[in-house]
């Protein structure tokens, strides 16, 4: 497992670098030149010129992109916004909590009722618990995130008065936040639950467990989750990306100063700057996540586990 | 029209395939459903200037925020504009940003996973931990990343979802090529001495172009709820534009009294996508060999 580990976290290097060069590129075909941005319409050419050498605008491309690479990953220094002198790394430290607590008790949420959901279902295929989570995940799957959080809103804030609509104050704020975020993802694993559990359950090892006649829950214990959860565990992957997306769109319902509402306040502002920055955290902390997930995975996959344990052991499972 | 149908599958062993698909996604009854709402609201789309006397951006100031009514089936906003007749307008919008996008993506991301599948090798390996860092940024955040550099307008944002969605499709398209590369009638091919264009266009992608179709679906339905996202911060389709992510923004400040006003666009965007997942799954059920009997 270490050995599998190091071998992760090494491949990992060259994709976030990746990752920071394709934002750098993508953001600097941006048409317009952010010195006169800043500036304004007023501004003379020798002031935009003086501001492009201050911001760096004047060295080539390359040059610019090395430099930005070297005092992002040599000093975490993401440099400032263009309209004030905060650094962005401390805007990103302030922020990026308050999205994670979002995604992360999304994601929360969406294991601990979307896999048993799941497996309810697939146990007493076309039974009521079936029937609810096929109902669920249809209607979860049917609406973006921001409308169900705009429907939350109405219905517990306005209407019943409950929920305080904006804002993070309490730990109250982040209910409605996280079930938007949540709902979704929780329908669509539920139902990708339902599947592989089905599918296992169809296989023959379950028809020879349940003829030796092994007690049911022991057979769904032992012989179906093992192999149905598998492949959603591979699944959850995508849907910590999902809450991401989600919770950025979402933070702007809920008035949530989080990296949402800071990507689009900047974008709306033709802030670049902020905009890379935080794309680049964003897409590393999902990377880290992904790893996580891969590592789980091969954790309670002995098929892969196997390939890098012992000989010894390969030998055992071919 | 079925006998004119029938007589034609008799005729040539191709299009009995297909019939026989046809037939199995008839008999369920969800899937049927979905594809008739789709029907519909693709029709309502279309004729929209039928269906509704009003004109998407015909102000009215002595019908401002009007509930739902005999003249105003859903209400009006806070410009006194039929709620309904921009749904329908809207309708236009969100389906084209849907569809169109999504056929961009798959046609680039057919061509890219095809090729990529088929030759394998260095060339594979190169393009696919291209893929993979493009992959390590999550999706909604590469489509604002995308949309961020081109603009927002209709054009621009059909333009960014394509292009964020081509990584997806080109992926999906290469596993499918790889699980049917290692198949005999490749072998055929090979001993008859074809070219890899013709083996590529007419061996490798008819046989999974039933997966594609499914996936094509599905992604349309995905990228409906991107593009109302994208439209709702800000970015993608601007408001005079009756686009329903754009519906749903204007309606943020009024749903507190005025809750019509969100609700009526939900619906629609629900029971598109609800449709689209619908017929999505019922073709897949119906194209999966394994379900023949």
């Amino acid at each position: 497992m270490v050995k599998y580990t190091v071998k992760r976290l090494l491949l990992m290097i060259p994709v976030v670098l990746g990752v920071t060069i394709l934002i750098f590129l993508l953001l600097s075909l941006v048409p317009g030149d952010p010195a006169k941005l800043v500036l304004g319409n007023e501004a003379t050419v020798e002031m935009v010129e003086m501001k492009r050498s201050e911001m760096g605008l004047d060295k080539p491309l390359i040059v610019r992109m090395l430099t930005y690479m070297k005092d992002v990953f040599l000093r975490l220094d993401f440099g400032t916004s263009y309209y004030n002198t905060t650094p962005i790394i401390n805007e990103i430290t302030a922020r990026l909590p308050r999205t994670m607590t979002i995604a992360g008790f999304g994601i929360l949420l969406t294991t601990i009722l979307g896999i048993p959901l799941g497996i309810l279902a697939a146990v007493n295929q076309n039974g009521i618990p079936d029937r609810i989570c096929m109902i669920l995940s249809m209607i979860g799957v049917a609406l973006p995130e921001f409308c169900v959080a705009m429907v939350l809103v109405t219905i517990f804030s306005s209407k019943l008065g409950w929920l305080p609509p904006y804002g993070v104050k309490t730990w109250t704020c982040y209910i409605m936040p996280v079930i938007a975020v949540g709902l979704n993802s929780m329908a669509g694993l539920a139902r990708n639950c339902r599947n592989c559990t089905l599918e296992a359950i169809r296989s023959d090892y379950v028809t020879t467990a349940r003829s030796k006649g092994v007690k049911e829950w022991k057979v769904i214990l032992h012989h179906v989750l093992p192999n149905s959860l598998i492949p959603v565990v591979t699944s959850l992957g995508t849907s910590f990306a999902n809450m991401m997306g989600g919770a950025i769109v979402i933070e702007n319902v809920f008035s949530i100063p989080g990296m949402g509402q800071y990507i689009v306040t900047a974008i709306n502002s033709r802030d670049y700057n902020v905009i890379q920055g935080s794309v680049i955290v964003l897409a590393i902390i999902f990377s880290l996540i992904i790893l996580l997930i891969d590592l789980i995975y091969a954790y309670i996959d002995p098929r892969i586990k196997a390939q890098y344990v012992g000989t010894g052991r390969r030998k055992k499972t071919q | 029209m079925s006998t004119a149908k029938a007589s034609l599958g008799q005729k040539r062993k191709k299009q009995s395939q297909f019939l026989a698909i046809l037939k199995r996604l008839g008999r369920n009854k969800l899937s049927v459903a979905g594809g008739v709402i789709l029907i519909l609201i693709i029709l309502a789309a279309i004729f929209a200037p039928v269906l509704t006397p009003y004109s998407y951006d015909t102000m009215d100031s002595a019908h401002i925020l009007e509930g739902p009514s005999r003249l105003h089936i859903c209400g009006t906003d806070n410009l006194g504009r039929d709620i309904f007749c921009r749904l329908l307008y809207g309708a236009r919008y969100s389906l084209a940003l849907g569809f169109v996008s999504v056929i961009v993506s798959q046609f680039f991301g057919v061509i890219i996973g095809s090729v990529v599948g088929y030759y394998g090798g260095v060339l594979e390996d190169v393009v696919m931990r291209i893929l993979d860092v493009i992959q390590s940024i999550p999706g909604t955040l590469l489509t604002i990343t995308v949309a961020t550099v081109f603009g927002s307008g209709f054009g621009n944002t059909i333009l960014a979802l394509a292009i964020s969605h081509i990584p997806g499709s080109a992926r999906n398209t290469r596993a499918l090529v790889l699980s049917v590369r290692k198949n005999e009638y490749l072998e055929a091919a090979d001993a008859c001495n074809c070219s890899d264009v013709r083996k590529i266009t007419t061996h490798i992608l008819p046989n999974i172009v039933s997966y594609m179709i499914v996936s094509f679906i599905t992604a349309t339905a995905y990228t409906i709820l991107q593009a109302a996202s994208l439209s709702y911060i800000g970015l993608g389709v601007q408001p005079p534009t009756p686009e329903w992510g754009a519906l749903l923004t204007n309606a943020r400040d009024y749903m507190r009294d005025y809750t019509y006003m969100l609700i009526f666009p939900c619906i629609f965007i629900a029971l598109t996508v609800l449709s689209l997942n619908l017929l999505g799954d019922g073709l897949r059920d119906a194209m999966d060999p394994k379900m023949k009997k």
